[in-house]
């Protein structure tokens, strides 16, 4: 289907991505967000070569707990070999290829395939097979038949996972973005736990469209979000959400910090617990402590798919009542050109007081997750791009602008955080044409 | 976990008044959310209520716990539903505007008596939701967990918990009530 003997990528018809994506002036063809050939190339030069986030580790705190994910659109076991060793296999048996683990959470000394009874360790060496002397009349080298291992490295209690041999370091890969995880996932001494299980739910829309919303755009908050305006949840002000840093990163990764509009007094970090603060004053560096005084509305992307938002918001239950901040990260898992599975966890600092994360946890279901009131018309929206997107018209004469901001200039001011490019405000494009830069390198490169 | 029917729990008669009453209050409940008749059916809740639909995971057979205690896809009181009515009745719920054609079916109820006044309910819901030009309907099943109080006022939704079938909620959104 691709011709590799051209050094750019071509799709069947000819196309290069290079005619799909023109990041550098923002014009961006929508066949990107509707096209199975460019879905399954994705699968191939994005998903499979960079770093794919697959757990929490707070998610399996104790030996021999695991959970399954994804890395690209191959299912892997998370299983906690021992206190600081976490492995992340492939989640198929080496004899047949039977689905070897069928839950998605649990703890086990061993996982064994129910097809044949071979039984692996959680480090992926197969441990023995029924009666295997007498049924492989000793031809039956057990070292050969080690599940597939990827690799795994973690940072802040985020756990990744690749079965490229030849990318970078989890370290090179995050580069500056591990500045703002610091701030906004491990922020106090004991830093943060995922509270439950993750929330799954299906949208038909490309997963490029909710990365991009939240590497990127702010802009559409007081549009799509207004009912958060009549509700008293947001300000009325079109403006509102624009006052803050945008900040685009290499590899793909992207941040806003929005802050408080000049003049209009908005608590300070997050509108976070005092303890939390305090606890947090202890952790950071002062430049990173200032970066959070400065925050209040938070989503980030890091590339291609995991995303992050941590925001404080008004409940909207009583009259005089005070923001509550919460934290939730995300994956949007492809599942086909049209066709997401998001994972949304909800998270809270483990030093927090019983009280603070329940109510924190409650106001994230309410605006975020599957029947969040904010996270619905966000949806709405990825899903409409979808619908409309996939005529032969739109694929081939349609072009799409993230032009916003183009002729900005780009000076850091006094943000006191690093990045390769820094907009000193959120109503801008640039982490669009970031974000599509790098998916097109990828997506171009002969592999 | 739900569904689990305790031999010895007694329920009232099919054919007892009060039965019919309370099955009769989840038909109503469910036509005035099938119309969108959010307000109205707001009359039915009790101020104490606690509505719940906690999250589902997939695990062995041996481990009873496949419904999360600290996630939630909802974790609401009666000052939260009513927001969330409020949004609904806003022009801007894009999510639901246009809405939702949406029909809940109700079946598989079962009362027992646990006071004078309030009753334990559980219930089968099937909703089909179908929306702007989609061929397909998107579906929901579920047993849920109510109490019921009879009041002066008639009867009166104290607590739902709803348990549903897939681990993987099969719609973009929950903006309805089950």
């Amino acid at each position: 289907m691709i011709n590799k003997t051209l050094k750019e990528t071509q799709l069947s018809d000819g196309t290069k991505i290079s005619d799909l994506v023109d990041a550098e002036k923002g014009i961006i063809s929508p066949r990107i967000f509707s096209d199975q050939e460019i879905y399954e190339l994705e699968q191939e030069k994005i998903f499979s070569k960079v770093w794919n986030f697959v757990a929490h580790e707070t998610e399996i705190p104790n030996q021999g707990d695991y959970v399954t994910r994804f890395v690209a659109n191959d299912p892997v076991i998370v299983v906690r070999e021992a206190e600081n060793k976490i492995n992340v296999l492939l989640n198929v048996c080496m004899h047949k290829g039977m689905h070897l683990c069928r839950t998605d959470a649990g703890n086990t000394k061993n996982f064994r395939c129910i097809y044949h009874g071979w039984t692996y360790k959680s480090d992926g060496t197969l441990m023995g097979a029924p009666a295997a002397k007498e049924a492989y009349k000793g031809a039956f080298d057990k070292n050969q038949f080690k599940l597939v291992n990827a690799r795994v490295e973690r940072y802040a209690g985020l756990i990744f996972a690749t079965f490229n041999q030849d990318a970078p370091s989890l370290d090179e890969y995050l580069g500056d973005m591990k500045w703002y995880i610091d701030l906004y996932f491990n922020r106090t001494p004991l830093g943060m736990e995922v509270l439950g299980e993750p929330a799954r739910w299906i949208i038909k829309a490309n997963w490029k469209s909710a990365a991009d919303n939240f590497a990127s755009d702010s802009y559409h908050t007081v549009m799509t979000h207004y009912s958060g305006v009549e509700l008293g949840q947001l300000p009325p002000n079109p403006m509102f959400a624009s006052f803050g840093v945008q900040v685009a990163m290499e590899n793909g990764h992207g941040i806003g910090v929005i802050g408080a509009p000049p003049n209009i007094p908005l608590p300070e970090y997050l509108a976070l617990p005092q303890e939390i603060v305090e606890a947090a004053q202890a952790k950071l560096t002062e430049p990173q402590l200032e970066a959070l005084r400065r925050s209040n509305f938070v989503p980030g992307n890091v590339f291609p798919n995991f995303s992050l938002l941590n925001v404080m918001q008004l409940p909207g239950l009583e009259e005089n009542e005070y923001p509550i901040p919460f934290m939730s990260m995300r994956v949007w898992q492809p599942k086909g050109p049209n066709e997401f599975e998001l994972l949304s966890w909800f998270l809270v600092e483990k030093e927090a007081p019983q009280e603070f994360k329940e109510a924190s946890r409650d106001n994230y279901i309410r605006n975020f997750g599957a029947s969040g009131m904010f996270e619905a018309d966000d949806a709405e929206v990825w899903s409409g791009i979808a619908r409309v997107t996939k005529g032969v018209t739109a694929k081939k004469e349609l072009k799409l602008h993230y032009i916003m901001g183009l002729d900005a200039e780009h000076e850091p001011g006094n943000w006191p955080g690093p990045g390769k490019k820094i907009a000193q405000t959120t109503y801008t494009e640039q982490n669009s044409r970031n974000f599509f830069g790098y998916w097109a390198k990828l997506m171009s490169e002969e592999s | 976990m739900s569904g689990q029917v305790k031999p010895t729990s007694l329920f009232i008669n099919f054919n007892d008044p009060i039965y019919l009453e309370i099955y009769g209050f989840l038909l109503t409940e469910a036509a005035l959310l099938d119309g969108n008749q959010f307000r109205e059916w707001t009359t039915l809740l009790s101020e104490e209520l606690q509505y719940i639909m906690p999250v589902r995971s997939t695990r062995e057979n041996f481990i009873k716990s496949h419904f999360s205690k600290e996630m939630f896809h909802f974790n609401e009181n009666y000052k939260s539903m009513i927001l969330r009515v409020r949004r609904m009745e806003t022009n801007y719920a894009w999510a639901e505007d246009p809405a939702s054609r949406a029909r809940r079916f109700i079946t598989n109820v079962r009362v027992s008596r646990l006071d004078d006044n309030r009753f334990d309910v559980k219930s089968y819901i099937l909703m089909t939701r179908n929306r702007l030009e989609a061929v397909e309907y998107q579906l929901l099943s579920a047993e849920r967990c109510d109490i019921i109080e009879k009041t002066e006022d008639g009867l009166k939704l104290v607590k739902r918990e709803i348990f549903a079938d897939s681990t993987i909620i099969g719609m973009k959104n929950l903006q309805l009530f089950l």
